[in-house]
């Protein structure tokens, strides 16, 4: 089973070819040969206050069982908790986008947060960046989430499971080398071969990555590809096209 | 047939002859059939000397012997170094080596008039010139590195001169539609991350067949650059064009 821990429906802003529906999406995993995939919404990283979005999306994805919701929560509004307790019972996951949502992991605006999915033992979905901080709109520039400080969130909440998303190949080294219960998808990994190489030089990894695509701004095709052609053990290829994931989210 | 027509060797950790092996067997996972080196235009910095860009050139020729049925050679010229060592790469490599086209990077804008003797043999021989290219939010990655807009305007002063612009992930739809007017002027499906759309952007503003399919291996690999390909809703002929008829046309190779 090909599991994919990184994709979304709704409206990405500056592209409309990155904008997609939740059938449209089913139908690009089916096609890349992804049989489940964790979803978010596109508009709730834009929105303060991401309930509503959050609303839409569990309901749009009812009767698509490739696609399971994942709500987006922003720990800077006082009422998080009440968000927690709506969404995080239906779903496998939560996420957060600091970067969008304007706070920083080196402080404590996501304590709270990370100490409730720890005790409810729910991973923490860290999106570091959207896009390639090169072509991002020039009057529009999101910095990317300092892997340092998914280090140090990881060491102040020891027994919570966080996942980053959009990591490049450096900074999953300096993840995952420094903090054991930290995964990372291989969306923005590049180079020839650049799952195999991490895994060759990093044997501790190989069941610590995860296939993300970040589909729909990216195709779901290039990161299935940039798993099933790893040069790497097939034990190895299958656990990061799905096994490490459901392991990991306990599916 | 498939051609990569953006790649580099050596590079990074691929420092050593039998490296290129790597790189072809990770081409041949994925039925690309030729593989068009331009050295590590970077091993130098910015600006490398004529006896500098020789010692590039000469590791691309090294590899063209060891794998002459699949590495075609792009002659790297920086026309910084005088028209007469420019002129002399270009004989050495093209000429008397075999060489199929031309590699030019960050050395010179391309606005530059430095590029007018490099333009007029790449005419007088009838290759094409791979120009580096790049719209960057961060701003440019070297003082002198060229954009859209100046391959646009290179272009329109050497119309008889095909063009291959690289990097459409960098290319923004502004870059697109600057380029667009030249018909002399290619893009690479090379730059950035998989992202989707701008592949699409460039065969709808400039036709399949002005797009040819390149990496920039081992900076990219196949996998994400030929999974944009497979995903983007192009029909049969417009992918055959773009991963080897076009560059096929302008390499002078036998017709897939």
């Amino acid at each position: 089973m090909i599991v994919d821990v990184n994709t979304a429906v709704g409206r990405w802003p500056f592209c409309e070819a990155q904008s997609v529906t939740p059938p449209r999406l089913s139908s690009l995993l089916a096609r890349a040969g992804v049989d489940l995939a964790l979803t978010s919404s596109l508009e709730a990283i834009f929105h303060e206050d991401p309930d509503e979005d959050n609303r839409r999306l569990f309901r749009q994805l009812r009767g698509h069982k490739r696609l399971l919701p994942v709500p987006v929560i922003n720990p800077r509004l006082a009422d998080w908790r009440a968000s927690v307790a709506r969404w995080a019972r239906k779903g496998t996951a939560v996420k957060i986008l600091p970067s969008y949502h304007a706070y920083s992991l080196a402080g404590t605006d996501v304590d709270g947060l990370a100490a409730e999915l720890a005790r409810r033992r729910l991973p923490l979905l860290v999106q570091i960046r959207m896009e390639d901080e090169r072509v991002q709109a020039p009057a529009l520039r999101v910095p990317p989430v300092p892997v340092a400080d998914v280090v140090a969130l990881a060491g102040r909440f020891p027994h919570l499971s966080i996942v980053a998303l959009g990591t490049y190949s450096r900074e999953v080294v300096d993840l995952l080398r420094q903090s054991p219960r930290v995964w990372a998808d291989v969306s923005f990994l590049d180079g020839m071969d650049a799952v195999g190489v991490l895994v060759r030089k990093h044997r501790a990894f190989a069941k610590r990555l995860l296939l993300g695509s970040h589909s729909p701004l990216f195709y779901a095709q290039s990161a299935v590809l940039k798993v099933q052609t790893a040069e790497v053990t097939s034990v190895v290829r299958r656990g990061i096209l799905g096994g490490n994931a459901r392991t990991m989210l306990g599916l | 047939m498939i051609i990569d027509i953006h790649a580099h060797f050596p590079w990074g950790d691929y420092s050593h002859l039998e490296d290129v092996d790597v790189y072809l067997r990770r081409a041949r996972r994925f039925h690309v059939d030729r593989l068009c080196l331009s050295g590590n235009v970077a091993g130098y910095g910015f600006n490398p000397t004529a006896r500098q860009v020789r010692e590039v050139n000469r590791w691309t020729l090294h590899c063209m012997a060891r794998h002459p049925e699949a590495v075609i050679g792009l002659c790297f010229i920086n026309p910084a170094v005088g028209a007469d060592a420019a002129c002399r790469e270009i004989d050495w490599a093209i000429t008397r080596n075999g060489f199929r086209g031309i590699k030019l990077w960050v050395a010179v804008n391309c606005r530059s008039r430095k590029l007018d003797p490099v333009m007029t043999e790449a005419a007088e021989r009838g290759v094409p010139v791979l120009q580096h290219s790049s719209y960057n939010t961060l701003g440019p990655a070297a003082p002198n590195e060229s954009t859209p807009a100046d391959v646009a305007e290179l272009a329109s002063r050497f119309p008889s001169v095909p063009l291959i612009m690289a990097h459409v992930g960098h290319a923004r739809v502004q870059g697109l539609t600057e380029i667009a007017p030249h018909r002399n002027v290619l893009v690479d499906t090379a730059g950035s991350q998989p992202a989707r759309g701008i592949l699409e952007e460039a065969v709808r503003r400039l036709g399949a067949g002005r797009v040819v399919f390149g990496t920039d291996l081992p900076i990219r690999d196949y996998a994400s650059t030929l999974g944009r390909l497979y995903e983007a809703p192009f029909t049969d002929r417009q992918r055959r064009l773009i991963l080897g008829q076009n560059a096929a046309r302008l390499l002078r190779l036998e017709s897939p």
